[in-house]
């Protein structure tokens, strides 16, 4: 076993560092959200540096596409990298642009869908088989969710084969995890900042036992979170261990929003304040493929009772 | 980075479970959730001399002390699969992870060759004086004396929650050489036979299954200076080196996922398993397993690569500890009143469960050193120097 980094992994890591430095952060979220919009420019040059099409690439793999998507959610980057560079590659289909929407059944004609806005295409997990869908007109709605979110009317429907929907879902939630980790740890970054600036009944937050404990508890979660998300994608995303990943993710993305919230006082309720561009993306993440209870159900009936088809799908 | 295993280490992993297969005593059959304890020592005793004649009870010690320098994964599936099996080593894996290291890091030449050998043949018990009535977690305020008496010490005092202590044959004994006010610098270790006259103990009523807490009482109990362990009032630097060895996580999530399967098992006999509400609470604590299980291994990994212990230690042990208390609330959960009766898996787990977050140090203790470890955030004004207690305790299963 090795847990850490190798070079190449830490080398990808800077590259793709270098650029959400110059691209990404709480300013240009807070931009693209207040206009509902979709990181176009930033998506091209992850592509133009080759970061999207990792996955299939026999020299890198999907356990650093997987990583890349982690450190896009770290520095709020509105980019649907989950999709375009991990779930539709896993799912056969290289080369799509623009923001892809992720989404299961049921849903009805008017089920918003995260990066529709604009969206060519969404994916949807049904029965058996993921569905590529081609969007005809897509309406914008309203959100503070820190992603764009639209209604599709649909145009075409390309089937992906047997077999395609679980895969798609065992992805999907892999990215989830790394995800919800990556932001989870932006929040953590923020809530340290916090505590060691503010001073209350005459020394600094960070002093506090209380607190101490309860982000110790969080970090660990975390951590167990991200764990299991890197061995998830290493493995191939079989669905037992995605569901895991996912079942722990989502746990801790729940704490980590309600602890940052709580311990920010009120200055995180704020727009000002940086942090709710983490926490709602995170609450978000939380509820998608399945949200706490489903992944939590699939853990379980996929250790003990594989015949049994997923709550997902 | 890589998860698997390596040829090498799945050849020594079913070395080790032939080797188990054949010398489990027929008749053990320990629920998984249980703690160690000194009722099952006829047969703890047995297997644990056929390990050490196997050379597997001590391999990552030294080869001059009867080790083979095995690799830290080795190590890791050796605990993994005693722990898939019950732990039948018992009460060895202390002299074998940390009074052995400490021997061998601090014990002058005649201590070695009289302590070691039998650690390594696997027939001897130790058990551990640390803590006190009024010492827990605050180690260094233990105030057990020792006063000099020519070329002797006489032990006056009390220590507590002393596991093995009815079958040990030693014990590793921290004792106050200098004043109270010197807290860890007035230390001392003393290597002491149980049966020197003097040393009284009492067990402990307790509820965590057939597991024995001890009191042990020293009036007057004469020590010669020649069982000192390294130098007076040096005793500090023996624990926390003794106490690092034991860092590397103990493989509680090995414990936790075969109660789950049982449960599991429980749960299709009394046809729930397919609801969804039974499957997603053993899924959330499965999950909680498994994330263990890599902190644990990011430790063993840290170890392996051979860098100085980090906070990733007790990162591992938090998340170990709120693992094991998932189980045990989903077991207690799903079995409801079938639960309560005595023996059975829910029982045992629950009862067992109490104590996961007191041995080897308490949950506090390991919160407040990710804080300060691996957060870097200062010491609380609430707690002792976090150094008073890195790690260890009495209770272990």
């Amino acid at each position: 076993m090795n847990l850490e980094l190798t070079d190449q992994q830490q080398m990808i890591s800077e590259g793709v560092r270098t650029i959400l430095e110059r691209m990404a952060g709480p300013e240009r979220c807070r931009f693209l959200l207040e206009e509902s919009a979709y990181d176009t420019a930033l998506e091209e040059v992850l592509r133009e540096q080759g970061y999207l099409g990792m996955f299939s690439d026999p020299e890198v793999g999907p356990l650093e596409a997987v990583l890349m998507v982690e450190q896009v959610a770290r520095a709020l980057g509105t980019v649907a990298t989950a999709a375009l560079a991990v779930v539709a590659p896993a799912l056969g289909i290289s080369d799509m642009h623009g923001p892809v929407g992720l989404s299961l059944l049921p849903r009805s004609d008017d089920s918003p869908v995260r990066f529709a806005t604009v969206s060519g295409t969404i994916l949807v997990a049904e029965q058996d088989e993921a569905i590529l869908y081609g969007v005809d007109a897509a309406r914008s709605l309203p959100s503070s969710w820190g992603y764009p979110i639209a209604q599709v009317d649909i145009s075409s429907r390309r089937p992906l084969g047997v077999g395609s929907a679980d895969r798609m879902v065992a992805w999907w939630r892999v990215t989830i995890a790394a995800e919800i980790v990556g932001n989870a740890s932006a929040c953590l970054d923020v809530l340290l900042g916090h505590l060691k600036e503010r001073q209350q009944f005459g020394r600094s937050l960070a002093t506090f036992q209380a607190l101490q404990h309860r982000l110790a508890l969080l970090f660990v979660q975390i951590e167990g979170a991200r764990w299991l998300a890197y061995r998830a994608a290493w493995s191939g995303a079989p669905s037992a261990e995605a569901a895991l990943a996912a079942a722990q993710s989502v746990a801790a993305g729940r704490r980590t929003v309600r602890e940052c919230h709580q311990i920010c006082g009120a200055l995180g309720l704020t727009t000002e304040f940086d942090l709710h561009m983490w926490t709602m993306r995170i609450r978000a993440l939380c509820a998608e493929a399945g949200g706490l209870f489903g992944t939590q159900v699939d853990a379980g009936r996929l250790r003990w009772r594989p015949s049994g088809s997923l709550a997902a799908t | 980075m890589d998860f698997a295993w390596s040829e090498e280490e799945e050849r020594f992993r079913s070395e080790l479970e032939r080797f188990v297969v054949e010398h489990l005593p027929q008749e053990w059959d320990r629920p998984p959730g249980s703690l160690g304890s000194s009722v099952w020592s006829p047969a703890t005793g047995a297997f644990a001399v056929a390990l050490a004649q196997r050379g597997l009870l001590v391999p990552s010690w030294p080869k001059e002390y009867g080790g083979n320098a095995a690799s830290s994964w080795q190590q890791q599936i050796l605990a993994e699969v005693m722990w898939a099996n019950g732990e039948p080593r018992g009460p060895q894996y202390m002299n074998v992870n940390w009074i052995g290291p400490a021997l061998i890091g601090f014990g002058t030449e005649e201590q070695r060759d009289q302590f070691l050998p039998p650690m390594a043949a696997g027939s001897v018990v130790w058990c551990q004086g640390f803590s006190e009535p009024d010492a827990g977690s605050d180690l260094a305020s233990i105030r057990t004396r020792a006063e000099r008496d020519g070329a002797s010490y006489i032990v006056n005092g009390r220590k507590i929650w002393t596991s093995y202590a009815d079958t040990a044959q030693f014990c590793f004994l921290l004792v106050r050489t200098g004043t109270e006010a010197e807290r860890h610098r007035g230390l001392t270790v003393l290597l002491v036979p149980m049966e020197t006259p003097g040393i009284e103990v009492r067990k402990i009523p307790a509820i965590v299954g057939d597991h024995a807490f001890h009191e042990l009482t020293f009036s007057d109990v004469v020590v010669p200076e020649s069982a000192r362990l390294g130098v007076e009032n040096g005793g500090w630097a023996v624990v926390l080196r003794a106490l690092a060895n034991e860092r590397v996580g103990l493989p509680r999530y090995i414990r936790g996922e075969q109660v789950l399967d049982l449960v599991a098992d429980w749960a299709e006999k009394a046809g729930l398993l397919e609801q969804d509400r039974v499957l997603a609470l053993l899924g959330e604590a499965f999950a909680a397993c498994e994330a263990a299980r890599l902190l644990v291994y990011r430790v063993v990994d840290e170890r392996a690569k051979g860098r100085p212990p980090s906070g990733l230690a007790n990162v591992a042990r938090v998340a170990a500890v709120e693992a094991e208390r998932m189980v045990a609330d989903a077991t207690v959960e799903l079995m409801g009143e079938e639960g309560m009766v005595s023996g059975r898996l829910a029982d045992v787990q629950h009862r067992n469960s109490l104590a996961v977050g007191l041995a080897g140090g308490t949950f506090e203790v390991q919160l407040n050193l990710v804080a300060q470890l691996v957060l870097d955030l200062p010491r609380s004004d609430s707690g002792r120097p976090p150094a008073s207690r890195v790690d260890g305790g009495e209770v272990t299963a």
